[in-house]
């Protein structure tokens, strides 16, 4: 019908079975088809983050994500943050850092944060690792580097720096 | 120079004189005493903002909702011929196509952003969608209206503009240059005492010419609206820094009483001048509405916010200084170009020359000149920040001329009086702010000569620069309502724009009110509290500041009133405090609020305060003032320029919330960093097409692009502002540009007197 293609979606832990335009991205499927507005539409391409979500785990830009392409997939996204103990350990570092201003870019630096620490732990090297052969810590130049992707323009940079030392150290 | 602009200057001199009659601003008790003011506090919208549940503009889906796209315009100047929208409209999903030929009529109004009819939040007087006039590229010639946003989107793509050129004005051309009526915020002409005397008795002269290109504000959220209407009423919501103005502006364009109208905005994502005006899409929106009966949003593609939406004026600064040996300015001559539209919002470069350095011989001359562009816009420090770009460089040129140390030349010539107008300030802690960074930084241990520090490829610098921006108070109401569990509420039609307004509000509400903060909730963005207009200028701060501070006199005498038969009976307002949640006497006689409503039997107490008019910023000179330090990393290499450390040390009077105004500073001076290194609108001078209108082609600082950066306050209250405080929220992004030159000039020896300061620049 339409053109449109049946797609199962797990979103949050809840499961939801969907007819989309083909030309729907995971983005606007959240936004507008399940009302989940946390995620953000900074640039529709790929190029400020402001939409990252959580794809089976990994953190993807959902605007250059086609939904139809999620299908039988979990998505996690800002909503369901409080859930995860170390989702709630971000959001409580944003509060004490100040790592946000206007707040827009914020759902998307979190699920970042999220899929960046992960990427950390198995070892994933950045652009600034020195050493491929061992895991690099994660100090500054390392949490930078691979923050690169979620720009902010009201300059909370070094609150979020600090949010995640803090979250990183324990 | 124009008769009218003559006429202008005169006028502001009569003005001059005249204002000098005029009383101080009150003295605000509260400016000085501790308590909620000053406290370092966690942001209020903090935890909404964490979990995703702010709603901003376009998180807004009424039921109905339709989705509209714009199409631009792919000519600069001349005339639509024909509109084909047959394919469009068979299209499916699609509801209409609007083009000139069918919109509604919609009043022109005033362009807000000259400042001679503020009335209204319209960027420009132009008749969009209202003619087949076509007055740059990229301007909205239809929108399509579909059921969903991809529709919308393929829609829009099918409708088929053909046009009838004409050459359009696309260079900043110094032939075309003329003196406009009315800078922004300064005289257009400044002439104090002889600059050519001046000259010829300096013992070292710099001369310069320093360019900034066209910028834009791009904050993460870009512009939308969501217009519906419901009869004759209209409600929307829009990304506005103004909403008190995009109400005056659709009641007027739509012929509606001003009480028909509703705009909402209480949160937007980040504006730094660019939501201050209403683009064309605003109204176009609720036109769109009006056409296909249905709620209708609206929402600005990123590439779309360079198109439809103005940026920064680019601007070319001819600078020449002259110092006696002892390194006092003997002459200032600036003369500034800008690029404006018809509507002639002409930008002030100057700023920075007119007001920063004593010197008695000082010309400052602003031109502009009319392109077909989109209009430009107020972006955070308008005029100002690139104009302190070319004079704080020329500044640190005239240090290197003289043998002297940049910080010690600023401090000589550290002024008493305006050096332009010759009027006191209200307060200035510049010379406090310079001795503060310069001690944070660690200025003194640079070397003395510049290419001296080497790391491997990378060569080290440090540079400085001054920082100012003028202060207001500007008109605001707020509602503030005392409910009978002792609990108030204030209303204000001014919004959060990230810079921690309600956060700030509230703490000075508390102690204005003498209640704790978990007693006062600040609610905010509704265009129907009353007539507000604080479109941005830093002034949210103090300006709600004053109109909570009336409000609190008012409320103190209705309570007054229903206090017959109490303690208080027979007291005066001026013989009561606010305090312990109630309402005292110095001898400790007192009634609680809540007990004060409880025995008249009242429900709650409503008042509405207003802003006083700010007499002391007419009389006196009031700005904010800072200084950057900076050090840079030069690869010898390649020329990438990695900033490694920074200070910044600011006088803005009282720090109301600390942890909020260190970060709006940080973010100032991040956007700073931005427009030193990488930040340009380019424009195809051939069709006037921007170049590179997306974020992945016009750079603007990520996370690997910043250090930690240090921010210090003077934090002396000034005596003349509400809470002694002063508007912040520009002066960050000031003088930035040039401290990063600065540094560069130390690190590598070479001057570079064009923004960005590209690698190239570097490698020549």
């Amino acid at each position: 019908m339409n053109g449109h293609i049946p797609i199962h979606l797990n979103v949050n832990g809840q499961a939801h079975d969907l007819s989309l335009d083909p030309r729907t991205t995971l983005l606007d499927c959240l936004r507008e088809r399940l009302g989940l507005t946390g995620t953000k539409k900074g640039c529709d391409q790929g190029a400020c983050g402001a939409c990252t979500v959580l794809l089976d785990g990994e953190r993807v830009n959902s605007c250059l994500t086609p939904a139809v392409q999620c299908d039988g997939m979990e998505v996690v996204t800002i909503e369901a943050m409080a859930d995860d103990e170390l989702g709630a350990q971000v959001q409580q570092a944003f509060l004490t850092h100040d790592g946000f201003q206007c707040g827009y870019c914020t759902s998307g630096q979190i699920c970042s944060i999220i899929g960046m620490l992960a990427e950390h732990r198995e070892g994933r090297p950045s652009a600034v690792t020195e050493d491929l052969a061992r895991p690099a810590p994660l100090n500054d130049a390392e949490i930078r580097e691979r923050m690169a992707g979620n720009l902010c323009r009201c300059g909370a940079y070094n609150g979020i720096v600090a949010a995640i030392r803090e979250v990183a150290a324990v | 120079m124009t008769f009218i602009s003559r006429s202008y200057g005169l006028g502001t001199r009569v003005l001059g004189k005249v204002a000098r009659l005029l009383p101080d601003g009150r003295h605000d008790p509260l400016s000085t005493r501790p308590g909620e003011i000053g406290r370092d506090l966690h942001r209020l919208d903090g935890p909404a903002k964490v979990s995703g549940g702010i709603r901003y503009t376009a998180d807004h889906v009424p039921a109905g909702l339709a989705y509209a796209v714009a199409v631009p315009s792919t000519i600069a100047k001349g005339r639509v011929t024909a509109v084909e929208t047959s394919r469009a409209l068979a299209a499916p999903g699609v509801l209409l196509v609007m083009t000139h030929e069918n919109a509604p009529p919609m009043k022109p109004t005033g362009a807000y952003a000259t400042l001679r009819a503020p009335v209204g939040a319209a960027a420009m007087t132009l008749p969009i969608l209202n003619t087949d006039r076509v007055f740059w590229h990229g301007q909205p010639v239809a929108v399509a209206v579909a059921e969903t946003q991809e529709q919308a989107e393929h829609a829009a793509r099918l409708v088929e503009v053909r046009y009838a050129p004409e050459p359009a004005v696309l260079s900043m051309s110094e032939e075309a240059a003329y003196t406009p009526a009315h800078s922004v915020l300064e005289e257009s002409r400044t002439v104090v005492g002889d600059v050519r005397a001046g000259l010829a008795r300096a013992a070292a002269t710099v001369r310069g010419v320093y360019s900034t290109p066209a910028e834009y504000h791009n904050a993460l959220e870009p512009h939308a609206t969501v217009a519906r209407w419901d009869g004759d009423d209209l409600t929307v919501h829009d990304a506005s820094q103004y909403p008190y103005g995009v109400k005056e502006m659709l009641a007027k364009k739509f012929g509606l009483p001003l009480d028909r109208v509703h705009v909402l905005a209480p949160y937007i994502g980040g504006g730094f001048g660019g939501k201050t005006c209403a683009w064309p899409h605003v109204a176009l929106t609720v036109a769109a509405a009006k056409l296909a009966g249905r709620p209708v949003k609206l929402a600005l593609s990123r590439t779309q916010t360079y198109l439809m939406t103005g940026g920064r004026a680019p601007t070319r600064s001819r600078i020449q200084l002259g110092a006696d040996a002892q390194g006092r300015l003997t002459a200032i001559v600036h003369d500034a170009l800008a690029t404006c539209t018809t509507d002639e919002f002409a930008e002030a470069a100057i700023a920075a020359s007119r007001h920063l350095y004593a010197c008695p011989n000082i010309s400052a001359h602003q031109r502009v000149v009319q392109v077909d562009r989109i209009q430009n816009a107020f972006f955070r420090g308008p005029g100002v920040a690139p104009g302190s770009f070319a004079m704080e460089s020329a500044i640190d040129e005239l240090a290197w001329e003289l043998g002297m140390d940049p910080l010690e030349l600023r401090l000589r010539n550290e002024p008493d009086r305006d050096p332009v107008s010759g009027n006191r300030f209200t307060s200035r802690h510049l010379r406090e702010a310079y001795l503060l960074g310069a001690e944070t930084f660690g200025w003194h241990d640079r070397a003395t000569l510049p290419r001296a520090t080497r790391d491997g490829h990378w060569l080290v610098g440090q540079g400085m620069a001054a920082a100012i921006n003028p202060d207001a108070v500007l008109i605001a109401a707020v509602r503030l309502r005392l409910s009978a569990d002792g609990t108030f509420t204030i209303h204000s039609s001014t919004n959060e724009l990230g810079a921690g307004t309600s956060t700030a509000q509230t703490q000075a509400a508390a102690q204005r009110l003498g209640v704790p903060m978990d007693k006062i909730r600040f609610l905010q963005g509704d265009s129907d509290v009353a007539k507000t207009r604080i479109p941005g200028a830093s002034a949210a701060t103090t300006t709600l500041a004053s109109a909570i501070w009336n409000a609190r006199d008012l409320l103190v005498r209705e309570l007054l009133k229903l206090a017959q038969g109490t303690p208080l009976t027979g007291l005066r307002a001026g013989e009561v405090e606010t305090r312990d949640e109630g309402l005292f006497a110095r001898d400790g006689r007192g009634v609680t609020y809540r007990r004060i409503l409880e025995l008249a039997g009242r429900d709650h107490v409503e008042v509405t305060g207003k802003s006083a008019v700010p007499y002391q910023t007419l009389k006196r000179t009031t700005s904010t003032y800072g200084a950057h330090f900076a050090e840079v990393r030069v690869d010898d290499d390649t020329g990438e320029v990695r900033v490694t450390r920074w200070a910044g040390a600011f006088d803005g009077g009282r720090v109301v919330s600390p942890r909020q105004a260190a970060s709006q500073m940080r973010g100032g001076i991040i956007q700073g960093i931005g427009m030193a290194l990488m930040e340009a609108t380019l424009l195809d001078e051939r069709s006037g097409r921007v170049v590179n209108a997306s974020l992945a082609e016009q750079h603007i600082p990520t996370q690997a692009d910043v250090p930690d950066i240090d921010v210090c306050f003077v934090d002396r209250p000034d005596p003349q502002t509400p809470l002694g405080a002063k508007g912040i929220g520009e002066l960050g992004i000031v003088g930035v540009a040039a401290a990063i030159a600065n540094a560069i000039y130390h690190a590598t020896g070479k001057r570079v007197r064009s923004l960005p300061i590209s690698p190239d620049k570097l490698l020549s």
